[in-house]
């Protein structure tokens, strides 16, 4: 960038220097509400600065992974007891199911003693970082709503999403960057589309920018062919200089906020490259996570998610999808299928909670892991499938969480025998929502949005926090 | 507020009030004047909240406000009425009059009671949802009307509840029915209330003040004014307004501002130069201009943007699958309407209830398309119920919000805590879209449901021509196969059964062959061991004389892999072609095809189609190869086996026999028929068996069998071309629904039939089109209002209610009620003539202000909400690509047809479940006007989601209007807008004149103003040096992409 002042007008420049004219007072309310954007909420006491959420598009079989039913196991075959599905809708099994144990070990590990599969060794390490809650719930059986609900807190698309409400609510901390962040990687998009993570009614800068791991990173960040940087910087000096001499006619301070937001475009062209670069990481780092650079993969956004962090983007969300382990072919059951999956994320995600707690940010960046439903202690068996399979699950789940002011190696909440219901401590989807925007230090009935006549909130008119997750 | 120096009031004694004094009516309204401004809320002045009864209860920071009954003891009094000028309330204001106070002395004498009791807030409401079937209107039972407090004190004492008829009937006393008779009892606490209000004196109270959205529209009279500025009416009010606020108007616009801001408000589009020329020389004058821009075919493309928000228009389902729909022939119905100015009463009539009007027309039921924009979840193991009640709710509120700008959706779960409409009545308004033909379809067993609502095809006058011609010829070669079914099929089919079982039907031909890795025996031919991949059989075959037809028969072997009669590792084979040369070929049959491997594939010379027989490969088949004409003596017969796509696909063996009767292709039938046809008794169902085969296997009917499937294969393949489009129909049943407990479709409970908030007056009946002419009756206080606001929004940015998707309780107040309500009553006057009500704006003083600020308005007025200035704001994301394409000349304005791909970066289309793809439109396809733009939900088009267009997933009455970077970005370097630079660049790059004439000109194209000279010399720099740099190519394309990204080419102003 140029050392010119006169075209390196920031939005602090601007707010400064009054001889930029129009009462500062307007400017400073432009800005206000078209880059920080930033609503009037009162903030509790933030454990939390920043978010990565780590979302296992498909649904993630928690009986497999985290939730240990020897019961499950000795009653394998068995009939599924009727009182636990009379009455009950699932998505794709048909009469009366038998239950399914899991075809993998389970061993108590770390400090707390939690139950884990041997699906998981890298998670093993990081098992007194995590609160793991077993409790999950929600109100969606089928994919695209159900992931829909995870992020919007309802089930049809159009509501903003998780992060959008963070950017909205809490700002950014980098203004090179966008506040709210999305990389994606797996067999391909989630199911519920860039509705995930959408603006909804909020104003569109709130979206989340997806990081594309081919082509350019951000959408038209790259200058056209043929034109260099400094032919960019150039053409920006002319813009700005034009807007600056109609500005001086009619005095619109929007002209000064389009002036700025160009500003922060070059900005962002230039940082953008920087971040990506993941080879310059040092081989150990690599080690740790898994990365081979160059690749669209789960860990490459692990470490760029890290790298996000470093930088203050707010709410980081990386989706990884194939986690619809049905059992329909042997390469979507639970050995083969599953454990392909874990073998992708369990390394790099228990690598990303110990190097942000080497770097000392695990403190204040809550890490979330989870799906958006859960997986039935039955057998699915589709059309008489072979192969061992679980349908979709909303009754119970298993997510964990850690760093951010999280009660770090607990379990929370029970289900029962066979991991049908929730019989101790149920997390309502709302409720984690709740609790995650108070560890971000804002009580979630304060965070609203007028639009169409109602104020909406991310939790709509429900959700708790969830003392028991608190440190 | 005006000045009044300090009084204190002389203590007098007003009149005593004998009545019982109400807190809601009488007492807030004073608090609310004088008291809130300070007492209001949690950050209120010495923690007194005066706001709710809480904080009346609670008292402030010095502890009880007021004493029950005794006023003389109550601080509120003391503070009200004290000589300390100091101390006097409200602060520094004069004190309250006298009658005022006595008000609140009066109302804590009489215990400072915050529920009083009123007939109008209470216990009308209730009689009215309870009583009153019976108890109103001309005839009420047993003579009592319910509908006044002077009537229902025909059985009321007040200040005597227990001996008042009416309470005891309530609670069934006396031996008598209890009231409501035949229905549930009141609550508990209704019954409470209603002997609460006798105790408490039944009093009248006030009827509660109506919102002004939910009043009648009375046309207000218009300003006086004598001012020149004063065009029309519109003017008046504003400029009284204006006054008010103690402002001027500004000038006028500048004549090129001014046409371009009627272009863009008009069209979308800038003016061209030729345009903007004409109308500078004053060879076009304002009205004018403004009639040209009216007649445009751009203006229904440009007033189809916003309304395409408010019918959440997509080209794709929604959900996880997001497929591809067919549904622009709406689109296009909503850009002719606007086009052809049809009255907004018939545009909203056909958009709800088209199909139900009479004598619909084919444009009719494509407006019921509105509805039809819903999205459509087909994702696995969707409950198709659940689905489209998603579905129909989503109707529901859309209806509520384009028309009535009312958020109904809030009552889907519980009564609308704001304005008047119940739970039960959401249900009510529900039931009018409940109604709607959809079929399930798909396999329940595998969870693989769906559901479907109508599909209208529209065909061209030349499909339709088509498909008649062709359906006629279809019928005339039915009619001839059904006469020889009559009459010669019997006799056909006898000669054929018998000729199916005579040994002598076939005989052996003999076969000679010069290949030597052959062997022949007889009239059977072996090659042994596995094959190659590719074989060529050349045999020369003697025939008997008169022969017409071969038969091919392969042998299974059982040493050969599978038991085959082919070499390949499967046993099985693949005869690619057959040639014949002293014969020629017109039919041939085999008695067994493997699937994809259809016997027709001999007879073509794509080497991928053939003959195969994979599934039973261990049994002997025969081909039948028909001639034209009887042959005599020898064929040379080449059989080419190929294996394309698998490895040694060759003939093993086979053998070759002749027949000289005619259709032989007729004896290669399946072995099931061959085995009825060999026994001599058969049973019925064998003879019927036997008969139905034949029928379609005749050699007499064979050629209109064969004209059939080719007659109705053309048929079906300009069906499928056929334009479809999404429509609504009514099904069978009645409109009405269960009310779903808090919304849950898993929780109906009683079923109510279709029926309008009765706050918003009364439908006359119960369908979707009763519903749609209630929308729009001229006495339906909301339509006219919200259609009229949201014109105004359109034009000026902002409407006179802000909150142009909320005219409830909850949304702002108009800026100009009156101007509102003039210019709804104008439009209903006008038959809702959409074009003569945007004239009418556009011709005013009020549009026509520069829209510069000065210090002052925006000091004053930094939101333009009096209208001191001209609109100026960004573009909608299409118009900025409209403008783009526009200025470089790259626009292709044909209008209508199916939607278009213009460029966007590859990978932005990633669905999982599906692979449709992103392909570019070529040549001007791909610079058409943005709302062509194919509009898929789950990836909308990026730059267009950069300035704040929707995903269209739901109804957007109004986008946000942001300023972000990710916007700049777009403008800069999105290729599609920068190929746009680069045709401007070249555009005038290639013109006539000096550079400095061109840059003039270029500026001109994209802001229709001429630069000033300092604008024009730092233009002019940056050209020079980027020109010394990057040569001129470069130079002017990066001219012309700044001025398409300046702040006032963004920008209407």
């Amino acid at each position: 960038m140029r050392p010119n002042n006169l075209h390196t007008l920031t939005r602090r420049t601007l707010l400064r220097d009054a001889s930029y004219g129009i009462g500062s007072l307007a400017l400073n309310h432009l800005l206000a509400n078209s880059v920080l954007g930033s609503p009037i909420v009162k903030r509790i006491a933030p454990k939390a600065k920043q978010v990565v959420f780590l979302f296992m598009a498909g649904a993630p079989s928690q009986l497999d992974m985290f939730d240990y039913k020897p019961e499950l196991n000795a009653r394998n075959g068995e009939e599924c007891p009727e009182e636990l599905t009379k009455g009950e809708r699932f998505a794709f099994i048909k009469g009366r199911p038998k239950l399914l144990a899991s075809p993998h070990q389970f061993q108590q590990v770390g400090q707390s003693g939690q139950w884990v599969s041997d699906l998981l060794p890298f998670y093993k390490e990081i098992a007194d970082d995590v609160v793991v809650v077993r409790s999950m719930q929600t109100d969606q059986f089928n994919h695209a709503p159900a992931q829909i609900f995870m992020n919007t807190g309802f089930q049809i698309p159009g509501r903003p999403s998780f992060g959008a409400w963070m950017s909205y609510g809490l700002g950014t901390e980098n203004e090179d960057l966008p506040a709210f962040v999305v990389l994606v990687s797996g067999d391909n998009n989630p199911d519920g589309g860039k509705a995930c993570w959408g603006s909804g009614f909020l104003p569109s800068q709130h979206q989340g920018v997806e990081f594309r791991s081919n082509g350019e990173p951000i959408l038209f960040i790259t200058n056209p062919d043929g034109v260099t940087e400094e032919l960019r910087r150039d053409s920006l000096d002319v813009l700005g200089d034009l807007n600056r001499l109609r500005h001086s006619e009619i005095l619109d301070p929007e002209i000064e906020a389009r002036i700025a937001q160009y500003e922060l475009a070059f900005r962002m062209q230039t940082s953008v490259p920087e971040l990506i670069e993941l080879d310059k990481e040092p081989p150990e780092v690599h080690g740790l996570y898994g990365t081979e650079p160059g690749k669209r993969s789960f860990a490459n956004n692990c470490l760029l998610a890290r790298r996000l962090v470093e930088r203050g983007v707010r709410f980081v969300q990386l989706y990884h999808r194939g986690w619809d382990n049905h059992g329909e072919s042997e390469g979507n059951d639970l050995k083969n299928g599953l454990g392909r999956m874990c073998k992708q994320t369990d390394q790099p995600a228990a690598a990303l909670v110990k190097d942000l707690k080497r770097r000392g940010l695990l403190d204040e960046t809550l890490v979330i892991w989870g799906g958006e439903f859960g997986r039935t202690p039955m057998n699915e068996g589709r059309g008489g499938s072979p192969f061992q399979g679980r349908d979709h699950h909303p009754r119970a789940f298993t997510m964990w969480l850690a760093g951010g002011g999280i009660k770090a190696g607990t379990a929370y909440g029970m289900t029962d025998e066979f991991g049908y219901n929730v019989v101790e401590n149920p997390v309502h989807v709302h409720d984690l929502h709740a609790t995650i925007l108070h560890l971000m230090g804002v009580n979630h009935t304060d965070l609203t949005y007028q639009f169409q006549g109602r104020d909406f909130r991310l939790t709509d008119v429900h959700g708790k926090v969830v003392e028991g997750l608190i440190q | 507020m005006a000045f009044v120096p300090f009084a204190v009031s002389a203590i007098s004694d007003p009149a005593p009030i004998e009545r019982p004094v109400d807190f809601v009516d009488e007492i807030m309204p004073i608090v609310k004047a004088k008291c809130l401004s300070c007492h209001g809320g949690t950050e209120a002045q010495g923690g007194l909240d005066l706001s709710s009864p809480r904080g009346w209860i609670k008292g402030g920071d010095s502890g009880a406000l007021f004493d029950p009954g005794k006023p003389e003891n109550s601080h509120i009094i003391e503070r009200l009425t004290t000589e300390d000028r100091v101390l006097l309330m409200p602060k520094d204001m004069p004190a309250l009059p006298d009658e005022q106070i006595e008000l609140f002395r009066t109302w804590i004498l009489q215990g400072g009671n915050f529920n009083l009791r009123t007939f109008e807030r209470d216990i009308k409401p209730l009689f009215v949802r309870r009583c009153s079937t019976c108890h109103e209107g001309d005839e009420p039972a047993a003579g009592l009307v319910l509908g006044s407090r002077e009537s229902v004190l025909e059985v009321v004492t007040p200040g005597d509840p227990e001996n008042s008829i009416l309470v005891r009937r309530l609670k069934g006393y006396d031996g008598l029915d209890q009231m409501p008779k035949g229905f549930k009892a009141l609550e508990k606490s209704e019954i409470q209330m209603v002997e609460d209000w006798i105790l408490q004196g039944a009093v009248q109270g006030k009827a509660p003040e109506i919102h002004w959205a939910y009043r009648p529209v009375v046309k207000p009279s218009v300003p006086a004014t004598d001012s020149g500025w004063v065009r029309n009416p519109i003017d008046a009010f504003i400029l009284s307004r204006i006054q008010q606020e103690g402002l001027e108007p500004s000038p006028t616009a500048s004549r090129e501002k001014l046409l371009r801001r009627l272009s863009q408000d008009l069209t979308g589009l800038p003016p061209s130069l030729e345009e903007l020329d004409r109308f500078l020389e004053g060879r076009e004058s304002v009205q004018q201009a403004i009639d040209r821009l009216l007649a445009s075919p751009h203006f229904g493309e440009r007033m189809a943007v916003p309304w395409l928000d408010l019918a959440r228009y997509a080209d794709s389902n929604g959900y996880e699958k997001d497929n591809a729909r067919s549904i622009w022939k709406y689109r296009d119905w909503v850009v002719n309407a606007f086009n052809s100015n049809m009255p907004y009463d018939q545009f909203t009539v056909k958009q709800l209830a088209g199909d139900l009007l009479p004598n619909a027309s084919v444009e009719d039921m494509v407006a019921t398309g509105f509805h039809r924009n819903t999205m459509h979840n087909l994702e696995g193991g969707v409950d198709q119920d659940e689905a489209m009640y998603l579905v129909r709710a989503d109707r529901a509120d859309t209806t509520s919000t384009v028309w009535l700008g009312q958020t109904m959706a809030c009552a889907r779960c519980h009564d609308h805590k704001y304005d008047p409409i119940s739970h039960k009545e959401y249900f009510q308004f529900y039931a009018f879209f409940a109604n709607n033909r959809f079929k399930k379809v798909g396999d329940a067993s595998i969870s693989e449901q769906k559901f479907y609502e109508p599909t209208l095809k529209l065909p061209t006058p030349e499909q339709e021509k088509q498909l008649i011609d062709l359906k006629q010829h279809l019928g005339r070669v039915e009619d001839g196969l059904k006469s020889f079914i009559a009459s010669d099929l019997a006799r056909e089919q006898a000669a054929w059964e018998q000729a199916m079982n005579d040994p002598e039907t076939w005989k052996p031909a003999k076969i000679a062959t010069k290949d030597d890795r052959i062997i022949v025996s007889r009239n059977q031919v072996t090659t042994p061991g596995a094959g190659p991949d590719t074989m060529d059989y050349a045999l020369s075959v003697t025939v008997p004389p008169g022969t017409r037809g071969l038969r091919l028969r392969v042998i299974p072997d059982k040493d050969r892999a599978y038991g085959g009669s082919g070499r390949a590792d499967s046993g099985n084979f693949i005869l690619s072609r057959i040639s014949l040369k002293g014969a020629t070929a017109r039919y041939v049959a085999a008695d067994f095809t493997q699937a994809g491997y259809s016997v027709s594939g001999v007879l073509d010379s794509d080497p991928e189609t053939g003959w195969a027989i994979s599934g039973a490969v261990n049994q002997p088949h025969e081909l039948v190869v028909e001639f034209t004409a009887p042959v005599s003596g020898t064929i040379e017969l080449g059989l080419h086996c190929e294996s394309v796509r698998w490895v040694r696909h060759t003939l093993g063996q086979f053998t070759l026999e002749a027949t000289v009767l005619d259709g032989a292709a007729r004896f290669a039938v399946p072995g099931s028929i061959r085995e009825i046809v060999s026994q001599p008794v058969r049973s019925n169902e064998e003879q019927s068996t036997l008969s139905r085969y034949y029928a379609s296997h005749s050699f007499g009917g064979r050629q209109s069998q064969e004209t059939i499937a080719d007659l109705k294969s053309k048929i079906r393949s300009i069906e499928n071309e056929i334009t479809t489009t999404l429509v609504m129909e009514e099904d069978s049943g009645k409109t009405e629904a269960p009310i779903r407990h808090r919304g849950e479709f898993m929780s109906p409970t009683e079923v109510v039939a279709s029926g309008t908030p009765r706050s918003f007056g009364q439908v006359a009946g119960g369908s979707r089109l009763d519903l749609a002419k209630w929308i729009v009756d001229p006495a339906n206080p909301l339509t006219a209002r919200v259609q009229v606001n949201r014109l105004w929004e359109m034009v000026f940015g902002r409407g006179l209610v802000e909150t142009s998707e909320n005219f409830g309780t909850q949304g702002t107040p108009p800026t100009h009620p009156e101007l509102l309500d003039w210019l709804a009553a104008t439009y209903v006057e006008s038959r809702w003539n959409t074009k003569a009500l945007l004239k009418l704006i556009l011709s005013s003083s009020t549009y026509q202000q520069s829209s510069g600020v000065t210090r002052e308005l925006l000091e004053k007025d930094p939101e333009n909400l009096w209208l001191a200035r001209g609109p100026r704001f960004r573009l909608d994301a299409e118009f900025i690509r409209d403008q783009a394409l526009a200025t470089s000349g790259l626009l292709d304005t044909k209008a209508g047809g199916p939607p278009v791909f213009p460029f966007q970066p590859a990978g932005v289309w990633d669905n999982p479940y599906s692979g449709e793809q992103w392909i570019m439109s070529g040549g001007s396809e791909a610079s058409r006007r943005s709302l062509y733009t194919f509009y898929k939900r789950t990836a909308p088009f990026p730059s267009f989601m950069a300035f704040d267009a929707t995903s269209r997933e739901q109804c957007t009455v109004r986008r946000s209007r942001t300023n972000t970077p990710i916007q700049a970005l777009a403008t800069l370097n999105d290729p599609g807008l920068f190929e746009a630079a680069k045709a401007l660049g070249k555009r005038w790059r290639e013109a006539p004149g000096t550079v400095e004439h061109r840059l003039t000109m270029a500026f001109r194209t994209v802001t229709s103003r001429t630069p000033g000279a300092l604008e024009m010399k730092r233009l002019y720099e940056f050209y020079d040096r980027t020109e010394a740099k990057n040569g001129d190519e470069i130079a002017w394309a990066m001219v012309a992409n700044v001025l398409l990204n300046l702040d006032e080419a963004l920008t209407k102003e």
